[in-house]
This record gives C-alpha cells, structure tokens and sequence, in this order.
C-alpha cells in the first residue's frame, strides 16, 4: 500500500502530533460538571474524579483514548489517500471503441458508463483506459485519477472513422511497461471486435465487455466511392459508389452547383449495389451523395469526394518552335489547350537553347547545343536515374530507333537527365526532320510530346478516393518521377482537410462494417477484474464515519468523557 | 465542482441524531463541531472534484535502441529528463531494446519498451505509442531520439496522427554511423513484375558508404535450402562508393518462383566504419515462362527449334485445343497453311486477340500469308500486312537466260534460226525483265551477261556477234545459267536452251530438278529439221518447262515466259536477301541490330497503314517483320519461315534467337494482362492493389503463398481499382500470387519484402531518414544533431491547457480530522461553572 498524498514517514510524524494532541486532550480536565452522589460513601471518589480548579488531570479512560485515536488515526490516513501497492501484477488495459459503429443507438453512451464503472473498480496504478477513435488516445493513464477520465468523457463522441481498436490490442501486445512483472495484460475491449481477430497475438489475454446489443443493423451504408480517369476525355471522371445494406433505394448524387448531365448505372448483387456515375468533371468540386431515408447510421449513409482538377495543360509554343506534326500533336491532345500568351501558359514550347524560359518548357534545340538527343531538366528533389527510367517507359522512349537515328546523325544517340531550376524536356530540333528520322512519324513521338507536356506540367495524378483512416493511394502508374504530394497524409475522420501543401481534400467513412462475431472472451472475475466498486479511501471513511457514530453514542450515553 | 458519487450524501442524514433525540448535542458550538466533522466525511465520500486547467505538459521520448544505433546518450536524457518541472509528465518510450540500461532512465517517468529485441526499429508503431500515450487535449511533445533509420519505413500514419493533433514532433539526430559500408537494396529495374524465367533482367543494387571502393557479388541462394550450394551469378569490381551508389547486374533466373538472392559487398579499399551489415538477402519475384502456343505444320519439329531459339524464358507446346490456344501468352502460326486452322479456331483467336489481349505471331514461307491461302481467312484483319498475291495485277518480271548452242552443228542457218527465236523471246520481256545470254560451244561464255532487256542494242549486237565453231558441251552452260540466276530477284527465271540437240550425255536430270524447285523453268528449242528430241524433251521435262520445235524459219514458236497478268502468282520469293532493321529499344534491346544477315528467302507483303516496320528487305522494302495493336492485343508477322529455309543464314547470327525472344515478348506484352498489380504496406497491413486496364476487367484475385498461405479478398474501391488488404508481422516476406479470376494464364508474382530483423535494422537507406527530416521540418518540428541543454528547446502544443482535476475527497478527510480535534477540545476544556 502507498499513499497519495504523503510520504509513509511523514504520515508516520503525523499521526505522532495527533496522538501526542489526543494525549493531552485526554488529559485535559473535562468540561465542569453535576455529578450527583447517591450515597457519601462514593463521595471520595466522585470528589477524585471531578476535582475541581485543575487543568490537567491524570490520564484515564484508555478505551476512549483509543477510540479517539482510532477516529483521528483514520482520519489522517483517509487525508493521506493511501492506495492498494499496485505496481505489480496484472495489468489492464480498456480500450473504447471510438469509431462510427458505435453511434448505433445508444450504444456509446452505454459503452462510456461502462468503461466508468470498471475503471472505478480497476487498481489505479495499473489500469489505463484508451480511446479507440480514429488513432488510439489515452483518456486515462495509469496512477490518473478516476476524475480525470469522468471529465474526457463527458464530450466523447463517436468518431467518423473506422475503429482503431485493433491496433490498441496490437500495441498493447507489443509495449510493456519496464521494470514490471511478468503477470501480463488483461485487455478489456468495449464495443466492437476488432476485423481481424485471428492476428490478436496468443500470448495476449483479451476479453469484452458486453454493452448495449448486439443485434444486426441492417441501415445502408456506403462502403465504396471513388473515381478513375474517363476513358478517352481528359476533363472527366467516373466515379464508382458501393452501397451495402438497405432497400436499395437510390442514393441522392450531386455536385453542388456543378452543372452535371452524366449517367447512373445501376448494377446489384450479393446485398450490394454498385452505381457507376459516368461524365463527371474533373473540375475540383465536390461530389455528394446521401442514402435516402433516415439511416441509423447516419456517419455511414452520406460520402463526400473532392473530384481531380484535370484542367486543360496550357502550351503557349513559340514562334520558332512551331512545326507541322507537333502542331498535330497538340490538336489532337484533348488533354492540352494551346494559348497565344505565354504568359497564360503552364508550358511553353521553345525553339532554341538561349532563351531562358521562365516556365516548364519543352525545348527544340541544336545538335551542337547538347551532347545528349533527348536531355530532361528537372527539380534537384528528384533522383535523375529515376527520372530517366520514368521517362524511358512513359514517355515512349524506349520506342524510338536509336540506333536508325544514330546512323543518321553519325553519331551516338544518348537519353541524359540534369537537376536544373524548372523542369525541361530537350530535344534536338534536327530529330523532327522527317526526311532524315523516323521520329515524328514514329509511334513514339505522340507519347513523348503528350507525356513530355504533362509531366513538364507536373499534373497530379488521380487520386482514387480519400477515406478516413486509410492513407491516399495512389495510382499504380502515377508520375513515379516524384509529383505525389498527398502520397504521405492520412485522413484520420471523414471530413473536409487540409493537406501539408494547404490542398483541400474531403474524406469519407468507407468502413464496411459488418457485425463481427467476437472471437475474445467476456470480461469475468476469472480476468482478475473486481467485481465491487470501492477504493480505499472510500472505505476508511466508511469506518471514520462509524466510529464517529459509536463514539457520540458512547458520549451522549455518558460511557466517554 | 463534480460530485463523482452523489449517492453518498444520503449518509448526511444521519447527522440528525446530533440535533434530536436521545443522543442530541448539549450545546450549538458541540453539536455544529460534530455536525460539520460528520458533513466533511460524508461529501468526502462523495468524491468531489474541482475540475482546473493544467500547466503541465506530457514529454514522450521515444527512444531508438536499436542494432543500427551506435550510442544512445541515456544518461544525459535522464538527466534531461529529471530537469523537467515537476509538474510535467514524461513518457520514456524504448523502441527496440534489450531490458539493459533502464537504470539510466529516472524512475519518475512512465517507462515503455515496445519490441523486445534489438532487430527492429518499428517507429511507426512508437509514434502511434507515443500518441496513444497522450492524453486528449494535454499540452505535448514527442521527442524521437534515434539514427532515423526504421526498418519500418516512413512512419505515415503516426506522423499523420500526430500532425492532426497538433502535437510537434522532433527528432534527435543520434546514434548515426559516418562510412558505414552497406548495402540496402536489389530489386529489378523497372516495374517488379518485370523478371522473367529465362529472360535476362536487370537488376539494380544500391549500396551506401563513404568513399570506399568495393566489389559486389550477387550469388543465388535458393537452392541451399534444398542441400544445394550457392552460387555465384554476378560481380561488379571497382565500385566507388558514395553516398547511395547504384550498382546494375545482368539476372537470369533458370526457373519461375520466389528466388533468394544474395547482395554481398567486399571492401578493396578504405575503411568500413561499422562491418557485419555487408550482406543483404532479397526474395525476388520471378514470373512464369511465357507460354508460347506453336500451332506448325510444314516444319517438322518446330516447337522444339523454336523452344530452344527462344531459351529457357519461353515454354512452348502444341495445344491440344482451342482453350488451352487462348489461355497462351502469345500463339505462333508457322507455316500452317489456313485450310489447317479451321475457321473455328481462327475465330476464337480473333476473339482472343482483340478482346482478350491475346499475342499472336503469324510466321512462314510457302504456307503461310497467301501462299498458305490465308486470304479472305478471318485471320487476315489481324495482320499487319496485305497479302499482295490476292491484289497482284502488274506485270510479273522475269528473268531469262538464253542458252545458245553455237558449237559446229549449228554450223548455217541453225544458229540464224537460233538468232531469230532468240530475238522473239527477248522481244516478249518487257523493259524492267532481265535477260542473259550463254554461248557453248565446247567452252561456256556470257556473251551477255544478266541485264536489263531494255539494253536491247547491246543485246542484238552480242547476238549478232555469235557464230558456230567448237564443241558442244552444254551442262556446264546450264549450270552456269542457274548461277547466274540464283542472285537475281525476279518473279519468274526461265532458262531457254536453243540447240540442233547434238549434245552430250551428262547428270542433267538432277540438276534441272534442282533448278525447277527453286523456281527456274527450263525450256529447250530444237533448231532444225528433226522434229524431235527425245533429250530435249526430257530437259524440258525435269527443268518443269516447254519443248519447242524450230525447223526452219517460217514456224518460229511464241516462246511462253510468263504466267496471264491475272494468273495468282507465287508470293514467295526465295534466293538471298539483305535486310535492314527499324523499331526502337522496344523491339532490339540489348540485341545488335547492326549485324542482322540477309534472309535465305521470303513472303512479299505490304505494310499496312499504321502497322510499325521492324525488319525489311534492303531493295525493295518489302517488310520482313512487322507488328501493330489489334484490338487489346498485337499482332505480328515475321514474313519467313522462323525455324525453316527462310532464315537459314539467320541460324548462325548469334542474335537470331534474343531477337525472336523479344518479337514474342513484344508480341505477348503489350496490355495483355487484364490486370496490374502492385503490393504495399500501410502500418501493420499489407496492400495489394490491383488495377484494371480494359473496361470489362472482370474480378482480380489473389493469394498468399508460402509459409501463411491465404486467399485475399478484394473490394472495389473505384471504377479500375480494387483493394486487399491483410495484416503482416513483416517478420518474413509476404509472397503473392494474383491475377483474373477465371483467368488460364499464369499468375504474377508479388514480393513484399520483410523489414524486421537484425539484418534489416542495419541496412535501412539514408533515404528513411531523410525523409523523416524533411517531414518534420515541415510538420513545425526541430531537428537537432546535439542533445538539447533544456526541454524548452523542444516545441510542444500549446493549444490549450492541460485540464486537469484536484480531489477534495482527502482534504474533506483533513478537515473531518481538524473538526474531530476541535471537537474533543471544545468537550475537554474546562469551565468554570455557571
């Protein structure tokens, strides 16, 4: 047992004072008072006991004295706050599910009693209780006072967000505190089982608390949205929405002001239904949409996606730059938008080496202006081999007829990459000649001029869809050469954020969560789990306060000075 | 003020008996003393709680104590550390430790040890500790204190999590090791699908170190499970190494799998500052031999010479149906002529190729294209070049070779009469025909050598200039005549022997039919009265020609040496042929495209519009090798007989079969699979992603093979995307087998490689932990190379306050205490009485 407040030794030197006090209180003359004397032959000793004009008396009535020092004793110590010594032995650990399953009727209100009541009956110095929302939390850490977790609870709310409970129990399985015993973790789960449960380590014992019910909700639910590139048009998306659950009703699909005339397609199987919404612009604005009805679980019944920005790459191309079939590669990129002022564009096409472009640009320059036939400028961030193995395979270069070309030319045909202010593609203007080079009436030569625009205008890729607790993913053919600005954020709720780069990004809940029968056992005494509330303190005072009782009682009876 | 249980206050009640009853209070000041020390207990009870903010801040330190750390300054942290202000609270978190060294931590401190070995440096799941040790709304700051090299990676999601609670992380640069010599990486360049049974591949190892120059060994350890031994594959001398320093190596797997290589890097010179990391041990993952589906007739044992021109990469068989044709990679049709692919099966292909991507290889000679009677065959769409016998309306040339006997028989008119038919046939050529002209006459001469007929004046004058005298000795001229013609490119060759038929007796029968079969007609006119010729007829005979009759100059025959203009005409056209080469790096790769010989014979077509042009003949730019997209599939023709007469002289060109390799590769690569496929990780979990890439994709499957063998299951998360996600130990490495559901065609292989233990903690790239302060930086976070003199250099949240709370509960015990006291003193002090 240890004490909260105080020092065992300075407890110790307290409870001397109040016993020396106690000591001289008992022997202070009691209070002035009648004693009547039935008969003279008490009267002696009824004059020793009441003896008149004196202080202090000599001690007597060491059972009250006791008493006394019961009371007082207890007192003090219910002052000192002593504690179980509970350092060691077995430890617990409650995690509270947090997520969007447990704002199902009232479970999360049930849940947070629960927690309350056992972490009131767990040893504080080896308990913690851990919120299971969208990343685990402590809301009360081991030795915290029990009111500390009354006040983080009080404003709980379950989150939009998957549960996080499993990787509590993987954390908990992992850390131990240093120094303990060997006795283990008990963790304690309150409210939903973890998806995989089998990966729960075996050496870990786990249990649940049982809290509201268990019965199947069967409230539609939004378990997919996301989009994927249009098929042949670059201003446009389609976006795919899975809904679990429910009647089957169809989902209300907008875009806000967006002006939007694509098509719905509708396909069902296995109690899911997917509808494909083809034709969205990919404009930047928000995709909504909401199941009808009022579903219980109005976290999983409404989605919101942030569509690509797939704008037009504006290519301003000098005047020297011009030539007939880049000219008709331009035309027939729906992806690119050629503009008269360069000041307007994202990228600018140049016909010779020294004019210092003030932009991404794709450069025509002279054989003897490089060594190399094809040359990539780019950021210093990036790594250059990476660059040129992106380039080789996505810019089609591994297509061209080097090896034609260098007969041609007379000399070595070379691909090189260099770290420069802005990004450049280079290339000998000598290649377009078609009387000379098969370049431009080569398949290649599309791929590295389109390819080339967009990777010189460092358009972002797709994003196939944000969901809460899931990091972005990426396309697997993205811009491998670096541009993945949200590679690393990970929404934690569903909602609109912001993204490091100041991006605005909105994520959904997308957590298919079906009733998942519970593989770990449920929280019993066998766990070492009390089953009476009470600590220590409450029980000392408990005595205090009866004592105090028996001892006004002894007084009023007049059995104690 | 909170009361936690309320409930006790009804124990206030029995403070009545103090004021009623048989036990009441004899005076006000003795019985409120006893009431409010009765009141005191009772709200003590109560537990209440004064709810208040809170100054303190919550410190965690998360230390690296792992194998790739050097020193770790413990003492100096715990001494940090006990500097903090009493109020605080600080949270030591070991991450890869032994129990060691806890001493040095203060004992104040909640202290944490996640892992319990030194082979790990999870940081992403110490940094979720660290978060998860936070409480909601504390004032905080996590500190790292670690080389940054975590064998988990970037820590994503528990940067993430702490970034959106605003806690600032910051990181302690320690532990780090200047000249360490040590290899961190061996994957295939580009995508990691790429590596093939039986294909060269090329791999790419980086190793890191400071200025050493060093020999990397790549050895093959797969079979030393099996008792076997390892094997060297590759080595690379003289590497200088600085900084991450990529090393390329040329990889041939022998067989499909998940092979184990071993990366070992030896010092030559400088120092290594820390040995015993020099080895790294990567699972590769290798795909299935490309299934060649050889569909041959007229070249015996085609699929055995083209299994081996092709090498170990390709594994080629003759399907015994059409399921088992179209669950092929890539389909050879080699010399087969079209009446032997029913039109059933030339459908199915078609389906095949434009809906499901299928590879198909048209090749051959004689029987193929439309000599093998492919035209108007569904087939024929497919292809990336006409076939020009089908449309062959202009005038087919002919190369004529006039064989003039001018010896003492033909003494007179004979040899005018020789003149004269001589004349009427080179009347009958047109100009682009060639013609020549042997004179025997005991010796052979070209009086004319092989010329255009539009020569006409030198021709007459030479014929002008015969005259009979010598001998007649006539096979040496014949087979000076076919000579001749072998390296003449003409549609028809024809050879006219104009003689009195006084000639002598020789092998001619076996080389007239030689002549015949490769293509060169011989015709014999006999000069004279004798109205036949019993030789010369059978020199028409074998030679597959004419026999005229000349006897004198009032019946001169029209010597026939040409097919209608309407008449099919053979589009093969054997003899030697020089070539040149087209296509990018795409089709010759590492093959030496300077060096292709010519051919020994081949199928004229024409390319189609659009179709790309990998080989043609030198000359006439008839294409050889030709190949285009055909629906989701590619097609390619080779216009010659690959394993047949055709590329006889290609046999001996050591880049025959690396070339052939490629064309089927090319053929069989492009967009055929249904799906792509990628694996990652997230945290605790393994990703694998599969990507359509054709509209009607159907389903991905996948599965996970080894020691933890599982099926996986995807969910549809976009329109072309699908997800599984499984849980991982990364203990060991994921191995996985995915591709179309229902699909017969191989499965791609996936490797996700583990990234615990010992080995792995000490070959983590520097990238990591760049990474990591690039990210911090950002975040708001500092990044120090030196232990901090105070905790204040370390930024914390300061959002808000702390909440905390103070129990009244024991300071109402104190008071109950005080009241008692007063209690027995008020009780004992004595009074004078009243």
């Amino acid at each position: 047992m240890s004490l909260a407040q105080l020092s065992w030794p300075l407890w110790l030197v307290g409870l001397g004072v109040v016993a020396g006090l106690l000591f001289l209180l008992q022997r202070l003359r009691v209070r002035h008072r009648a004693v009547v004397v039935i008969t003279t032959l008490f009267w002696q000793e009824a004059k020793e006991e009441a003896r008149a004009r004196t202080l202090v008396e000599r001690f007597r009535h060491p059972l009250a004295y006791l008493l006394a020092l019961l009371v007082a004793g207890l007192a003090w110590l219910a002052f000192a706050d002593p504690i179980w010594r509970d350092g060691q032995g077995t430890r617990y650990t409650v995690l509270l599910d947090g997520s969007a399953a447990m704002a199902r009727a009232d479970r999360f209100d049930a849940a947070k009693d629960a927690v309350e009541d056992l972490a009131g009956r767990l040893p504080r110095g080896r308990s913690e209780v851990i919120w299971c929302g969208s990343a685990p939390q402590t809301l009360l850490a081991p030795g915290e006072d029990r009111s500390l977790l009354a006040m983080r609870l009080a404003n709980l709310q379950p989150e939009a967000t998957p549960s996080s409970i499993g990787r509590a129990i993987a954390m908990a399985a992992a850390s131990r505190p240093m120094g303990a015993d060997s006795s283990g973790t008990v963790v304690v789960v309150v409210g939903e089982a973890p998806e995989d449960q089998a990966d729960v380590p075996s050496d870990l014992r786990w249990v649940h608390l049982p809290v509201g019910t268990d019965e199947v909700d069967d409230g539609a639910r939004i378990v997919a949205l996301g989009v994927s590139p249009a098929d042949q048009v670059w201003g446009q998306v389609d976006a795919l929405l899975t809904v679990r659950g429910g009647d089957g009703q169809a989902p209300q699909v907008g875009l806000g002001d967006v002006d939007w005339k694509g098509t719905v397609l509708r396909t069902q199987n296995a109690g899911e239904t997917q509808y494909q919404i083809r034709g969205l612009p990919a404009d930047g604005a928000v995709l909504h949409v909401r199941l009808a009805g009022d579903s219980a679980q109005s976290l999983a019944s409404q989605a919101h996606l942030r569509l690509p920005k797939r704008a037009p790459i504006r290519v301003w191309v000098a005047e020297d730059a011009r030539d007939g079939a880049l000219q008709q590669v331009l035309q027939a990129d729906s992806a690119i938008e050629q503009v008269a002022d360069p000041a307007q564009a994202d990228v600018v096409v140049l016909g010779s080496a020294q004019a210092p472009a003030k932009r991404p640009a794709l450069r025509w320059v002279a054989t003897e202006d490089q060594p190399q036939a094809i040359l990539l400028q780019h950021e210093a961030e990036l790594d250059s081999q990476d660059v040129l193995r992106y380039a080789l395979g996505e810019f089609g270069l591994d297509r061209i007829d080097a090896t034609e070309m260098a007969q041609t030319a007379g000399q070595a045909i070379e691909l090189g990459a260099q770290v420069g202010d802005q990004r450049e593609v280079r290339v000998w203007r000598s290649l377009l000649a078609s009387d000379r080079y098969g370049l431009v009436e080569s398949r290649a030569f599309p791929l590295l001029v389109g390819r080339g625009l967009r990777w010189l205008a460092q358009q972002a890729p797709v994003v196939p869809y944000v969901a809460a607790g899931r990091r972005l993913p990426m396309p697997l053919a993205s811009d491998a050469s670096g541009f993945a600005p949200a590679e690393d954020l990970l929404p934690t709720v569903a909602g609109s954020f912001a993204g490091p780069d100041g991006g605005a990004w909105e994520a959904s809940l997308l957590a298919p969560w079906d009733p998942i029968p519970w593989a770990g056992g449920v929280a019993s005494p066998a766990d070492g789990l009390p089953t009476q509330h009470g600590s220590l303190f409450t029980w000392i005072v408990l005595l205090v306060l009866a004592l105090l009782g028996l001892e006004w009682i002894l007084f009023g009876s007049g059995r104690i000075p | 003020m909170t009361l936690l249980e309320p409930w006790y206050l009804l124990l206030g009640l029995a403070v009545l008996p103090v004021w009623v009853g048989r036990f009441r209070a004899r005076s006000m000041v003795h019985g409120l003393l006893r009431s409010a020390a009765w009141c005191a207990l009772v709200l003590a009870l109560a537990h209440p709680v004064w709810q208040r903010e809170s100054t303190a801040v919550q410190r965690v330190l998360v230390v690296d104590r792992s194998a790739s750390m050097i020193d770790t300054p413990l003492a100096a942290l715990g001494d940090l550390v006990r500097s903090a202000p009493k109020r605080d609270r600080a949270v030591w978190l070991e991450v890869g430790a032994t129990a060691s060294g806890a001493s040095e931590v203060p004992g104040a401190v909640d202290r944490l040890q996640l892992g319990a070995s030194a082979s790990t440096s999870d940081l992403d799941q110490a940094l979720a500790r660290a978060s998860a040790s936070i409480p909601a709304g504390a004032a905080a700051s996590v500190w790292i204190v670690s080389d940054g090299l975590a064998t988990s990676g970037f820590p994503t999601r528990s940067l993430s999590e702490l970034w959106a609670r605003g806690i600032p992380v910051s990181w302690l640069r320690a532990g780090r090791v200047a000249g360490d010599v040590r290899p961190v990486a061996l994957e295939p360049t580009g995508s990691a699908n790429s590596v093939r049974a039986g294909v060269p591949a090329q791999l790419e190892a980086l190793v890191e170190g400071l200025g050493q120059v060093v020999t990397c060994v790549l050895r093959d350890r797969s079979s030393e499970a099996d008792g076997g031994g390892v094997r060297e594959l590759a080595r690379v001398e003289h590497v200088r190494v600085d900084g991450p320093t990529r090393v390329p190596f040329l990889w041939e797997s022998p067989r499909a799998g998940f092979p184990t290589l071993e990366l070992a890097v030896e010092i030559e010179s400088g120092q290594d500052a820390r040995p015993g990391n020099e080895v790294l041990m990567r699972t590769l993952a290798v795909q299935d031999p490309l299934r060649v589906a050889y569909l041959g007739e007229r070249m015996q044992g085609g699929a055995e010479r083209l299994g081996e021109l092709l090498g170990a990469g390709f594994a080629v068989n003759e399907p015994s149906d059409s399921a088992e044709l179209v669950a092929s990679d890539v389909v050879v049709i080699d010399d087969r002529p079209a009446q032997a692919v029913p039109a059933a099966l030339q459908e199915s292909l078609v389906q095949a190729v434009t809906q499901e991507g299928l590879g198909l290889v048209m090749a051959g000679g004689e029987s193929a294209f439309g000599p093998g009677g492919y035209h108007n065959q569904p087939i024929e769409d497919l292809l990336p070049v006409e076939m020009v016998q089908k449309e062959e309306k202009r005038d087919p040339s002919t190369s004529l070779v006039l064989i003039i006997d001018t010896s003492g028989s033909m003494g007179g008119n004979r040899v005018q009469l020789a003149k004269q038919v001589s004349r009427l046939a080179i009347r009958r050529l047109l100009p682009h025909d060639k013609v020549g002209i042997v004179e025997f006459y005991g010796a052979k001469r070209w009086a004319v050598p092989l010329q255009p007929a539009s020569n006409s004046i030198e021709i007459e004058r030479a014929l002008n200039r015969l005259d009979a005298g010598g001998g007649t000795v006539i096979l040496p001229a014949i087979e000076e005549a076919y000579y001749g013609l072998q390296n003449v490119r003409t549609r028809y060759k024809h050879v006219l022997i104009l003689t009195d038929g006084g000639v002598e007796s020789g092998a001619f029968e076996p080389l007239l039919r030689r002549m015949a079969d490769d293509g060169i007609n011989v015709s014999t006119v006999l000069i004279g009265p004798d109205a036949h010729s019993e030789f010369l007829v059978n020199l028409a005979n074998w030679g597959q020609g004419r026999f005229y009759s000349v006897p004198d100059r009032f019946n001169l025959p029209e010597i026939l040496l040409k097919q209608p203009a309407s008449a099919k005409l053979p589009s093969y056209r054997p003899g030697t042929v020089a070539v040149q080469v087209h296509g990018g790096r795409g089709w010759w790769g590492e093959v030496d495209a300077s060096g292709v010989p010519g051919l020994a014979g081949y199928v004229e077509t024409r390319l189609r519009p659009g179709a790309e042009r990998v080989i043609d003949t030198a000359l006439e730019h008839h294409p050889i090798l030709a190949s285009w997209r055909y629906g989701l599939g590619r097609v390619s023709a080779l216009m010659t007989e690959p394993t047949g007469p055709g590329t006889e002289p290609w046999q001996h060109w050591p880049g025959y079969g690396a070339l052939m390799a490629r064309v089927m590769l090319r053929t069989a690569d492009d967009g055929a699979e249904r799906f792509a496929f990628g694996v990652s990780r997230d945290g605790d979990q393994a990703i694998v992603v599969a990507e359509a890439r054709r509209s009607e994709a159907g389903q991905p499957s996948a599965k996970r093979v080894g020691s933890e063998p599982a099926d996986l299951v995807f969910a549809q998360v976009s329109p072309n995307r699908w997800e599984a996600r499984f849980t991982w130990s990364q203990a060991s490495d994921a191995l996985l087998e995915a591709g179309a559901q229902g699909s017969l065609r191989s499965p791609q292989r996936l490797v996700l490689p583990a990234s615990s233990g010992e080995a792995q903690e000490r070959q983590v790239p520097e990238a990591v932990a760049a990474r990591l302060g690039d990210w911090i930086g950002q975040a708001g976070g500092r990044v120090l190379e030196d232990l901090p003199t105070s905790l204040a250099e370390m930024p914390f949240s300061a959002a808000d306050r702390s909440p905390g709370s103070l129990r009244l509960g024991p300071w109402l015990a104190l008071l109950a205490l005080v009241l008692y006291l007063l209690d027995l003193l008020y009780r004992r002090m004595p009074r004078t009485s009243s």
